[in-house]
């Protein structure tokens, strides 16, 4: 029972950083509707941010605001000069993809070559709390605060603000989006901006529950995308329910065959929801 | 001079691999990102069928390539009914599984330990000992996919293929079955890479789960991309270039650490300045 209800803490931790992760990348492809592997690159940017600013002795909200300093204008510049030009010369999904994939190689080369490619420790103590018998780290309890936070402040300003209603209607009808007069660049801007801060704080969350590499962000990354697509891909709010199924899975996947399975587990559930129900399993 | 040729026998499995991805992403217009699956599958079977069974070279192939036409089957037919962007997604998926496999399958591969003093090839009594006759044997099967590509590509089937890409929809009221001819193409592929697997595997005579991982599968790709889709001159021109040039930043004198992002960085300009400015690639002949 013990046993049990620390796996089970375990799960809503996991669970959380898969939900934040969901929401940034929910939101990124309901604007953008193309594979963005840059997503990867916003977590790790993130995390290495974090990590500059506070060998410099800041102290942790300044690092984190630091590193979304850093993200925030990497995510404009990309979007503004990159993306939005490709789209003019009307490319493919595939070809935003593999541009995005190139995106993401140069920031893992750039951070490899300036921090090297070694696994880093972004601080050494932990904080550990008990709660009646079952142990939650600090970082844990952070990750679950801000998960229910940013749900919460997406659902009320997707749902109850006039920028939120025009976010929905430029992510199911970009061209009548245009037509009401809706400014399409302007909004794709501050919801990739958004994305991408949210990226770096789940890479900031990941780092301090573990350790940071340059490699680190594509394995987010493709648990964004599958958490995200368990519930349905640019269903902004169901998100959290992926993120719990996905975490659940990939807990019992390390309590029943073994660590070694994770990854394996995740991408067999994503198979097999993309066979059954490829619009996600709460998507009408 | 020994280093030269190993070199291009590297470059030459590379132009292989290459080939038979351009046969999915080129010219069938098939996003697969799990390549380095079927490689892997290839390399394992043929060194354990090796080592283990003691079968001969040929033998081994053709027990690699038998357990990758099974594996190619069953995910082209699971692939085969998801679409578009989610396909790439989901041979990602498929490659992870394969790589989790390699890892954790400890009784079978080794896991990460990897296969250790995996004999080289054995033809007809000529053991191909020196790295010379070995890159002979390289070339030798790069292009003997070449010409398989080019017959292909010339064939009615190739236009089938070249169909699928450009409209897959127009197929069905002339009497193709589109999903028959994505999974023959794609267990081609798969063979193919199984082949470059067994060279690879004998003539490294060590592998581990690491060379066949999901960023391997993205190399590849790259290759082909930056080469050209469609173009069989344009998967070899970019192996070449891929492989080569990274080499070549080792004799500016830099830190091999640094060295070695450095090329990564690269490949990523490349790939971003493709996309802006040709998205089919150097020699492509078709654009994503």
């Amino acid at each position: 029972m013990e046993y049990f209800l620390q796996v089970g803490v375990q799960t809503l931790v996991l669970a959380s950083l898969y939900a934040i992760l969901a929401l940034g990348y929910n939101l990124l492809y309901s604007m953008n509707r193309f594979f963005d592997i840059t997503f990867a690159a916003y977590c790790v940017l993130g995390a290495y941010g974090y990590f500059a600013a506070h060998a410099q002795g800041a102290s942790m909200l300044l690092s984190c605001l630091s590193a979304f300093l850093v993200v925030g204008l990497m995510a404009f510049l990309c979007e503004r000069y990159l993306y939005a030009a490709l789209r003019g010369r009307k490319a493919s999904g595939v070809v935003l993809m593999v541009a995005s994939l190139g995106v993401l190689t140069i920031v893992q080369g750039v951070i490899a070559i300036i921090f090297t490619s070694n696994i880093q420790v972004l601080r050494s103590t932990t904080n550990v709390f008990h709660i009646g018998d079952t142990v939650i780290t600090d970082v844990g309890i952070a990750t679950i605060v801000c998960a229910l936070l940013l749900y919460l402040v997406a659902w009320y300003i997707l749902r109850a603000t006039k920028f939120g209603v025009q976010l929905r209607a430029l992510s199911d009808n970009e061209e009548l989006a245009l037509a009401t007069g809706i400014r399409v660049a302007y909004l794709r801007q501050v919801a990739t901006v958004a994305a991408a801060l949210i990226g770096a704080l789940a890479g900031i969350l990941y780092g301090l529950s573990t350790s940071i590499e340059p490699l680190m962000g594509l394995g987010l990354l493709l648990k964004a995308i599958i958490a995200a697509i368990i519930a349905g891909l640019g269903s902004i709010v169901f998100g959290f329910a992926g993120a719990i199924l996905l975490a659940t899975s990939e807990n019992m996947a390390v309590w029943y065959i073994g660590g070694g399975w994770k990854d394996a587990v995740a991408f067999l559930i994503l198979i097999i929801v993309l066979l059954i129900r490829p619009q996600g399993i709460l998507k009408k | 001079m020994e280093y030269i040729i190993h070199l291009l026998i590297i470059a030459s499995i590379y132009s292989s691999l290459a080939i038979s991805l351009n046969l999915l992403v080129g010219f069938t217009g098939i996003l697969s990102v799990t390549h380095a699956a079927f490689y892997g599958i290839g390399a394992y079977a043929t060194a354990i069928s090796m080592k283990t069974l003691g079968f001969s070279f040929l033998a081994s192939v053709g027990f690699g390539m038998l357990i990758t036409l099974g594996f190619a089957l069953l995910v082209g037919f699971v692939l085969s009914r998801v679409r578009g962007d989610y396909y790439a997604l989901g041979s990602f998926g498929f490659n992870v599984i394969v790589y989790s496999i390699l890892l954790n399958w400890d009784a079978l591969t080794k896991g990460p330990l990897g296969i250790f003093a995996i004999p080289r090839p054995t033809i007809a009594g000529f053991t191909f000992t020196s790295n010379f006759s070995f890159l002979l044997l390289t070339i030798l099967v790069c292009l003997l996919l070449v010409v398989i590509s080019y017959y292909i590509t010339r064939s009615s089937f190739g236009r089938v293929l070249k169909a699928i890409r450009d409209d897959e929809l127009i197929l069905a009221p002339f009497g193709y079955t589109a999903s028959y001819f994505k999974l023959a193409i794609f267990s081609i592929a798969a063979l193919m890479a199984s082949l470059c697997g067994a060279l690879y595997a004998t003539y490294i005579s060590f592998i581990d789960p690491s060379s066949f991982s999901l960023n391997e599968s993205i190399f590849i790709l790259t290759i082909i991309i930056l080469g050209g889709l469609a173009s069989i001159r344009g998967s070899i021109i970019g192996a070449m270039v891929l492989v080569l040039l990274p080499e070549a930043l080792r004799f500016v004198g830099l830190p091999n650490e640094i060295a070695a992002q450095l090329r990564v960085v690269l490949y990523g300009v490349a790939l971003v300045y493709l996309m802006y400015a040709r998205p089919s690639g150097l020699f492509g002949k078709y654009s994503p």
